[in-house]
């Protein structure tokens, strides 16, 4: 594997956002509120979720490889997968997503770089995804910090 | 200080001052089921979460949970107290792993209240989860306010 940056083409594809989803995932994040999924009539089904907070990073789901862009980058050799840390990650809504909407999203590697720490040298990859409406208006945008451990600081 | 409750979905963000806090809340312990059904739910197979062998070669002590279980048991905990359509924002910093076994304690309080560009009440607030034993595991902010 190089020691250059890796780079990576932006990638546009549609994210419908599915009622089965917002509530599987919903239940996985342990909602504290899991009525949200039905109606105030008995028996009657929410027309449209709330999508959970952290929703926009599942999108991968829908897109071309079907796994997160760093992933991606690991699946092309880029980088090395069992080294990689999540550092963080940063939400912005303009409005919340609902589920029945299909946005389209777009994700790109917006930069590298790398710290040397007392442990050694780590690579920050920030990957971007924008959400907008078919209309074009921005709905959501998503900035992913992944950490790549070099090799040699195993422990 | 305003203490208010979960699942109020009426939370005005002009009735919250610097100090005020979401009310605390815990869940766990985690467990391998909590990371499966989270796996399955967001499609994050990274096999730190499920192959022992594996992070023990690379130094960990076991298998820990997704970060994004613990981020987003947190942004469903704010969006049943403040309401989803009042997160603007939403910035976590994965600080140490959550273990099986761990119980998550999700606090927050209001940092800074102010002023949208458009006249909106704004509050910022600094998040945190904590283990069980007294780990942060998690450093976040979130700010709450009507679109503009």
């Amino acid at each position: 594997m190089s020691d250059d940056p890796p780079t990576l083409e932006t990638v546009t594809f549609a994210f419908p956002v599915e009622w089965g989803k917002c509530r599987e995932l919903a239940l996985a994040l342990l909602d504290p509120d899991p009525a949200t999924a039905f109606s105030d009539v008995p028996g009657v089904v929410a027309p449209a979720l709330p999508a959970p907070v952290i929703l926009p990073v599942c999108s991968f789901r829908y897109g071309p490889t079907n796994a997160p862009p760093i992933v991606t980058m690991a699946n092309m050799g880029l980088v090395d997968r069992s080294r990689l840390l999540q550092g963080g990650l940063e939400f912005e809504f303009h409005r919340a997503i609902r589920s029945g909407e299909t946005l389209t999203v777009t994700e790109s590697l917006a930069r590298t770089y790398d710290k040397t720490t007392s442990k050694g040298v780590l690579r920050f990859f920030e990957l971007e995804a924008t959400f907008h409406t078919p209309g074009g208006e921005l709905v959501c945008t998503v900035t992913t910090t992944n950490i790549e451990r070099r090799p040699g600081q195993d422990g | 200080m305003a203490e208010t409750g979960l699942s109020a979905h009426r939370l005005n963000v002009a009735d919250l001052s610097a100090g005020s806090t979401m009310p605390e809340r815990r869940a766990g312990p985690i467990t391998q089921e909590h990371l499966i059904r989270y796996a399955g739910a967001s499609g994050d197979f990274n096999p730190f979460h499920y192959d022992t062998e594996l992070v023990r070669s690379r130094g960990f002590k076991g298998v820990f949970a997704q970060g994004l279980l613990t981020a987003g048991i947190l942004g469903q905990t704010l969006a049943a107290w403040a309401g989803q359509d009042l997160i603007r924002k939403l910035g976590v910093r994965f600080a140490e792993p959550v273990w099986l076994g761990d119980e998550l304690i999700f606090r927050a309080v209001v940092t800074r209240t102010y002023e949208s560009a458009a006249g909106n009440a704004r509050a910022d607030l600094d998040c945190t989860v904590w283990s069980g034993d007294g780990r942060q595991v998690l450093k976040g902010s979130v700010t709450l306010g009507k679109a503009d």
